[in-house]
């Protein structure tokens, strides 16, 4: 009895401590309330009548003694939406533009790969959409893409070679799992797709390659990036 | 709500004005922000009034860019109302490289520095750092710090725009080694065999260069054996759960490789040297090929003028076996009887033969000759005239063989010498021709050789060296000219730009204070950008001795017509102990330690002790040097030494503090001013014990007394105060071994009462010494004077005045080789005249390099007074000793003989036959 008192005794004083604890927090919402009005009044007040500078434009990276800035960046950014590719951070923008830097930097060092418009206006017809016209960037995005392949077909590309083993490897395991996955039934068999395998092969490797010599290439190379 | 209604509403005049377009609007103001002058500006496309575009808002950073100062550039933009905006370019100068520290610096035996190039005064990229991380890592995981992180910090000094950089190591344990396990060789050396060759042990510390040194010591072992081509591979690998290395060794033996001369007796060691298959440790044609020639080249030089070689190469594949035949004829053997050098006169015989190798045959020697040799010393004669200037000479070799002796004969016909006609110069604007006349010795009309071009050219180089023209290049050619049948001499000269040095800034530096390098490197702001004024300046630094690296760059800075100069040093540990033991004579074995502190302060001051001890001699010295005296080019000493010393007939306890300074006029030069302060404590001073009278001494301050049965004492402590001179003049091709030049002191000392002496005397004492090459060796003489001459009370005792600490003494290794150490005149003198001549060659019928003889002649004596001297008074000795060239002198072994024995006090006749062993020349 004494105890059921005693809780309820508690219970009346919880109560009335929240009572309380909710006068006192309107009380202080009132308050704080009136005080947020006031400070956010002054600093707009003390903002409008400061220079709120804005970056236009700033280096975000030095790569071999070429700046990245911001403006390439949205430049890149654009394309690649015109193009229909899929957009990435701008962190990984960066990283992209660095590599496309050192690999034209290669390109200046190896005669003979050059681009013609009409190889530029054959890849804007696959590209373009019907209304938009390209712009001088837009082209010479696409030639410095259309030169790159072009490299690594001659620096790489041609060299590699798939091999039965190779191709065999392929078919096991990544064609079948994929087929499986895609529900394929049957499963072509390997004479089927031999003509195809052996593409995706050599794609793979030349991009083994690619990554391999870009990553000698950087670490020789003096990349600067600004946070 | 109303709150936050309210707070919304205020926000929107900044949603508004994050999207007010700045592109399509003016520009109201320029302004450049982060660095001191705005002129950088001016060059930049946007001007005041253009309309704001992508393009070339990012065109005038790539200008600004181009300028090569800034490392960091953004554009700010603010509103200026009415639809224009101010843009601020903020820029941030390019900071350079300064210092590269690893911390912690016991991690590696040397610095940084010491292992792979640092981007010292180049523009600061954390690319660059990230390089360095990598390859400090690889290094230290190659020292066995297989989890090594190195993190970088950064210090930014923005004065002086330099970072220096710490790599903070956390290097984690170091690896030790658990398991060796090898595999293959097992055929020829035991495991145990090649575990002890390697000398790695598991529980050691793993360092690839332990390991680098095993393999090679394992390939050595195989190679010594005769398997060559022998292959050590190493697969290390690291258990990270115990810091351990498991090394798995796998070891494929070479090729066993046998190889025979046939037909000549040639010694292993000899063969090794010929045939270059064992130096490369391989066996192709080429080299087996090489070694037939090199076997045939030594057989001519051994006088088999007619030897042939073939060589035969056998393979036994299925015993992985080579065997290689060296099947020589030898024919008959010849004797170099003379090399005869005629028609030359404009070049002396003797210089010629020091160029060619064919030698004449002597008692020991058949000579050197063989038809290559003879055809290479033609090539070696007709270019030494080329260079001289001479056209058109010829040079035929021949020899004649009669009995087995050869005559060689070479003849000259010398050409003549071209004038020159013209000298011009071509592509100096900046330096008019005038003053480039002047800087080169070679003129119109003089007699025309390559040499005197080079050197024209070198002069050039100089002049515009000192005037800023770092990049200056200075290309001769000659023509005939057809007037007056010479030459045309024309210095084609590309200038490049002039710099000056800009600002100078130091670094690295822990403990000398920067005024010190700055002084000692003798570089200046504001002069011209000398290329050879910084090598000497590197020179200079490194010469203190305070450091262990001196870099000298320029920071790679894009400015008009200035270089800044960084200087990087690494201080040098400033406390040395060093320590060495040595022989000489009458001391016999010796022992020396010093200890010093070089750089007291980092103000290139030095305190060093010294302790030395002999069976005859114990000195304790101390001596701290001040240089740049009074701001002077000036060095200063104070020295205190305590010394116990025992000759034959003194022995004697010295205190003495000095205070000396040091001109150096150049490196051959120099003058010392010295005052001392010395007390003479004559314990003991002996005169032939054996004597039966002997007259007692009296000087001023000491005195002897002869007992009933010989025994000689002497009491006495003298002061002696002095001031002095002496002018050192150094000429000498090599100090320790000299064939040329010359050496020369002269010391004057004046010892006074004025100064608080006991004794009044003046001391003048001159060596010189010169040495000339002659044929075979070098003739090396040498004079000394000595004159004590005691004055005011002094000077009024009979002698002697002075205490035999201050007399003169001869006799011994470096004075009079007919006498044993002192013993010349036993009591001493206050005059000392000595000459000596000695004839100095190497004798090459040795085995052994570096081993010389020499005759010699040595006269002279001590005598008490000037009115003393006399001819007749003059000892005579002469002798031949053999020497030994070692790194810190000859050793020496001298046979004196005294031509002029004469009795001595007790009635018995010197010594004639002396042995002197000791380390160094006798002058």
């Amino acid at each position: 009895m004494q105890k059921e008192a005693r809780s309820e005794k508690l219970r009346e004083n919880g109560v009335r401590r929240l009572f309380l604890a909710r006068i006192s927090y309107r009380s202080a919402a009132r308050v704080c309330g009136r005080g947020l009005t006031l400070f956010s009044l002054g600093f707009w007040l003390l903002a409008s009548f400061c220079l709120h500078a804005e970056i236009i434009d700033r280096i975000m990276a030095v790569v071999e003694g070429r700046i990245v800035t911001l403006s390439d960046i949205r430049q890149e950014r654009e394309i690649r939406a015109r193009l229909g590719q899929k957009l990435i951070d701008d962190k990984a923008l960066i990283q992209d533009l660095i590599e496309n830097y050192l690999i034209e930097s290669q390109i200046a060092d190896f005669p003979g790969v050059e681009v013609s418009d009409s190889e530029i206006e054959a890849e804007l017809r696959k590209l373009q959409q019907p209304s938009a016209l390209p712009s001088p960037a837009m082209r010479e995005v696409i030639r410095k893409r259309i030169q790159m392949a072009k490299y690594f077909d001659v620096r790489f590309r041609q060299f590699l070679r798939a091999s039965d083993e190779e191709i065999r490897k392929y078919y096991d395991e990544v064609f079948v799992p994929e087929a499986k996955a895609r529900g394929l039934n049957p499963i072509p068999p390997l004479e089927q797709v031999a003509d195809v395998i052996p593409k995706n092969v050599i794609e793979e490797k030349l991009d083994h390659e690619v990554k391999i010599w870009l990553e000698a290439i950087r670490r020789r190379s003096d990349i600067e990036i600004f946070e | 709500m109303k709150v936050r209604g309210l707070m919304l509403v205020l926000l929107v005049p900044w949603v508004v004005h994050a999207e007010e377009p700045y592109y399509g609007s003016r520009v109201a103001s320029l302004a450049l922000s982060g660095t001191e002058s705005e002129a950088d500006l001016q060059t930049i496309p946007l001007k005041v009034g253009d309309s704001i575009t992508p393009e070339n808002v990012r065109a005038s950073i790539q200008t600004l860019y181009n300028t090569g100062k800034y490392s960091y550039i953004e554009v700010d933009a603010t509103p200026a109302g009415q639809g224009t905006t101010n843009l601020t370019f903020r820029v941030q100068p390019h900071f350079f490289f300064s210092t590269f520290r690893l911390e912690p610096a016991n991690l590696l035996e040397r610095s940084l520095s010491g292992y792979f190039r640092l981007p010292l005064g180049e523009k600061f990229t954390t690319s660059a750092v990230d390089r360095i991380i990598e390859d400090a890592t690889e290094l230290l995981k190659s020292e066995g710090y297989f989890e090594v992180k190195i993190t970088p910090e950064y210090d930014r000094n923005q004065a002086t725009r330099l970072v220096f950089v710490t790599l903070r190591a956390e290097p984690g344990p170091k690896a030790t080694i658990a398991e060796i396990r090898i595999q293959g060789g097992q055929q020829t050396f035991s495991p145990k065999e090649l575990l002890q060759a390697m000398n790695l042990h598991s529980g050691d510390d793993f360092a690839q260069t332990k390991l680098d040194k095993s393999v090679a010591a394992i390939r050595a072992k195989f190679t010594d054996l005769g398997f060559l081509n022998t292959r050590v591979n190493v697969d290390r690998q690291y258990t990270a759960a115990m810091h351990t290395v498991d090394l798995n060794l796998t070891i494929q033996p070479g090729q066993f490789t046998l190889v025979e001369p046939n037909g000549f007796d040639i010694s292993k060691k000899k063969l090794r040297e010929l045939v270059p298959i064992f130096e490369e440790g391989a066996v192709d044609q080429d080299l087996v090929a090489e070694g037939r020639m090199q076997i045939e080249r030594y057989m001519q030089q051994e006088g088999y003028f007619e030897a042939t070689v073939d060589s035969q190469v056998i393979e036994a594949p299925l015993d992985n076996a080579i065997q290689i035949n060296y099947n020589i004829t030898p024919g008959v053997s010849h004797h170099i009887e003379s090399v005869s050098i005629l028609g030359n006169k404009q070049i002396s015989t003797e210089e010629i033969r020091k160029r060619i190798k064919i030698r004449k045959g002597s008692l020991f020697s058949r000579g050197v000759f063989s038809r290559e040799l003879l055809d290479q010393d033609v090539r070696t004669i007709e270019a030494m005239y080329r260079n001289g200037g001479y056209e058109g000479t010829s040079v035929r070799g021949s020899y004649e063989e009669r009995d087995h002796a050869i005559d060689v004969v070479i003849q000259t016909e010398e050409g003549t010498r071209l004038p020159v006609d013209f000298v011009t110069f071509l592509g100096n604007f900046a330096v008019p021709d005038q003053e480039l006349r002047r800087k080169i010795v070679l003129k119109e009309n003089d007699v025309y050789a390559p040499v005197a071009v080079d050197q024209a050219r070198a002069a050039l180089m100089e002049l515009y060296y000192s005037k800023g023209y770092a990049d200056v290049r200075v290309e001769p050619s000659v023509d005939r000219t057809q007037t007056n049948n010479g030459v045309r001499v024309t210095f084609q000269i590309s200038e490049g730009e002039a710099y000056q040095i800009g600002s100078i800034l130091v670094a690295g530096n822990t403990l000398t204070k920067e005024k010190i390098i700055h002084r000692n490197s003798s570089l200046y702001p504001n002069t011209p950008y000398n290329p050879e004024a910084i090598l000497e300046g590197q020179r200079k630094l490194y010469a203190t001795g305070l450091f262990n690296r001196v870099e000298i760059v320029s920071l790679e800075q894009n400015l008009q017509r200035i270089r800044n100069l960084l200087i990087q040093v690494e201080d040098a540990k400033p406390i040395s102990v060093t320590y060495g033991i040595g022989f000489q004579e009458y001391e016999h074995a010796r022992a020396t330690v010093d200890l010093s502190h070089n750089n007291l302060f980092g103000l290139d001051r030095s305190l060093s002790f010294r302790v030395r001890g002999s069976q005859r001699e114990r000195l304790f010295q101390t001596t701290y040097r001040e240089p740049k005296l009074f701001n002077h080019d000036l060095d200063g000493f104070a020295s205190t030494f305590i010394e116990h010393t025992e000759r034959p007939f003194l022995n004697a306890n010295r205190i003495d503090f000095s205070l000396q300074v040091l001109k150096r006029f150049s490196p051959q030069q120099n003058v010392l001013f010295t005052s001392s302060y010395q007390t003479v404590n004559l314990g003991d001073f002996r005169v032939n014990l054996q004597a039966q009278t002997i007259p007692p001494e009296q000087g001023p301050c000491w005195s002897t007394t002869v007992d009933a049965s010989g025994k000689v004492t002497t009491h006495g402590t003298c002061q002696i105060a002095r001031v002095g001179t002496s002018f050192i003049q150094d000429r000498r091709n090599d100090p320790l071994n000299p064939s040329t030049g010359s050496f020369s002191t002269t010391t004057f000392q004046l010892a006074s009462r004025a100064f608080g002496s006991e004794l009044n005397f003046t001391s003048l004492f001159n060596q010189s010494s010169f040495y000339s090459p002659v044929p075979h060796g070098v003739l090396a003489t040498s004079f000394r004077l000595g004159w004590n001459h005691p004055f005011g009370i002094t000077g009024k005792n009979p002698f002697p005045q002075l205490p035999p600490t201050e007399r003169y003494f001869a006799g011994g290794s470096t004075t009079l080789r007919g006498f044993s150490f002192d013993k010349a005149e036993p009591s001493g003198g206050n005059i000392m005249t000595i000459g000596n001549v000695e004839y100095r060659v190497p004798l090459r019928i040795f085995p052994i390099p570096g081993v010389g003889g020499a005759l010699f002649y040595d006269t002279g004596n001590v005598f008490k007074e000037i009115r003393d001297i006399h001819l007749r008074g003059f000892t005579h000795a002469a002798g031949f000793g053999l020497r030994y060239q070692t790194p810190v002198g000859p050793v020496r072994v001298d046979f004196g003989v005294n031509l002029k024995p004469r009795k001595t006090i007790d009635g018995t006749m010197e010594d004639r036959f002396h042995v002197f062993f000791t380390l160094g020349n006798p002058f």
